[in-house]
């Protein structure tokens, strides 16, 4: 690791935001129970979308209406996550910043959000397709499938990565 | 009931979750998968029968979209939970986020109850468009809060436990 996130991190440790989430015996849980309903909230919606893609659910509404519903809750709970998490490292920088795992989960987290962009484009395409616009591409049902399915699967990944942070610490 | 639970810690299955490598944190990643799916996929039934969002699908054709997610993803949690819990069960049972876990749980399971039989039997005739009842309301806010106080219960479990 390079000694100047090292060094970031020892500067983390001494701000007034550390010091008050580190001894405040309350903050941490209750920004972790925050965090993981967030994550239920993105892991469900996801969920609904991909199962409809799929054509498991829903099949008497378009893709394109579920996506409508279920997307945009995954862009509000983001930035929710983005401070909650900040704020939980703000406390033990060192912990996660030089974790593999945590450095793992980010990768992934940028995959996963570059994914969910693509796939509402897709989606977005696909119908405007389907309502006979001539200048829209035409967009392959399988491949909007295919991009469903790998979204879904980063998602996981993520919770995954998440999970194990705490056992990777020191790696 | 503490001696039940000794048992449960001692038998083949507790010392496996307890001192199999990677097991323990396996069934945790399991249990958060399965739990963040079908806590999701409550709070999109109760935020629709509260009436604040997607008014435009009806509170039937909602409920039937998220459900079956609800219950396969709860026996995951269950199985995966029974697992940590036979790890610990004697320190799992003496933590009290344990206990409020479970007793709120059984509120969640009264109150959804209550509303299938009474208040929502006649719910996939509602419309998009109906006039949701008070109760529907409450029974929908009521679930919401009970699970919110799940999780934070949940989570607390590994802050307080002693092992």
């Amino acid at each position: 690791m390079p000694s100047s996130l090292h060094d970031f991190c020892l500067w983390v440790e001494k701000t007034n935001l550390s010091m008050f989430v580190k001894t405040n015996e309350w903050v941490v849980p209750t920004l972790q129970t925050i965090h993981i309903l967030c994550v239920a909230i993105i892991m469900s919606s996801i969920v609904m979308i991909t199962l409809r893609i799929v054509g498991l659910i829903g099949k008497d509404e378009s893709v394109q209406a579920f996506a409508a519903r279920f997307l945009p809750w995954i862009w509000y709970t983001i930035p929710a996550l983005a401070i909650g998490g900040l704020l939980q490292i703000s406390a033990e920088p060192e912990r996660s910043l030089m974790n593999k795992i945590f450095q793992l989960k980010m990768v992934l987290l940028v995959a996963a959000m570059g994914g969910t962009i693509f796939l509402g484009r897709k989606i977005s395409a696909s119908a405007a397709a389907a309502a006979g616009d001539a200048v829209a591409p035409a967009v392959n049902q399988v491949q909007v499938r295919l991009i469903g399915v790998a979204v879904f699967v980063l998602w996981i990944a993520i919770i995954v990565a998440g999970r194990w942070i705490a056992y990777a610490v020191g790696l | 009931m503490e001696q039940l639970f000794q048992w449960l810690q001692n038998s083949p299955l507790g010392a496996a979750v307890r001192m199999q490598g990677d097991l323990f944190p396996i069934l945790e990643t399991i249990h958060v998968i399965s739990i963040t799916a079908t806590v999701g996929c409550i709070v999109i039934m109760d935020l629709r029968l509260v009436g604040l969002v997607w008014t435009k699908r009806s509170v039937g054709r909602v409920i039937g979209d998220a459900l079956p997610v609800v219950w396969i993803g709860f026996v995951i949690a269950l199985i995966s939970g029974f697992a940590l819990f036979a790890s610990h069960a004697v320190n799992y049972w003496r933590d009290s986020w344990f206990v409020w876990k479970f007793v709120f749980m059984a509120m969640a399971f009264v109150n959804q109850l209550v509303f299938h039989i009474i208040t929502g039997k006649d719910l996939h005739s509602w419309k998009a468009s109906f006039q949701l009842p008070v109760s529907a309301k409450v029974a929908g806010a009521v679930s919401l809060a009970l699970w919110i106080a799940i999780v934070a219960c949940g989570r607390m479990i590994g802050f307080t436990m002693d092992v």
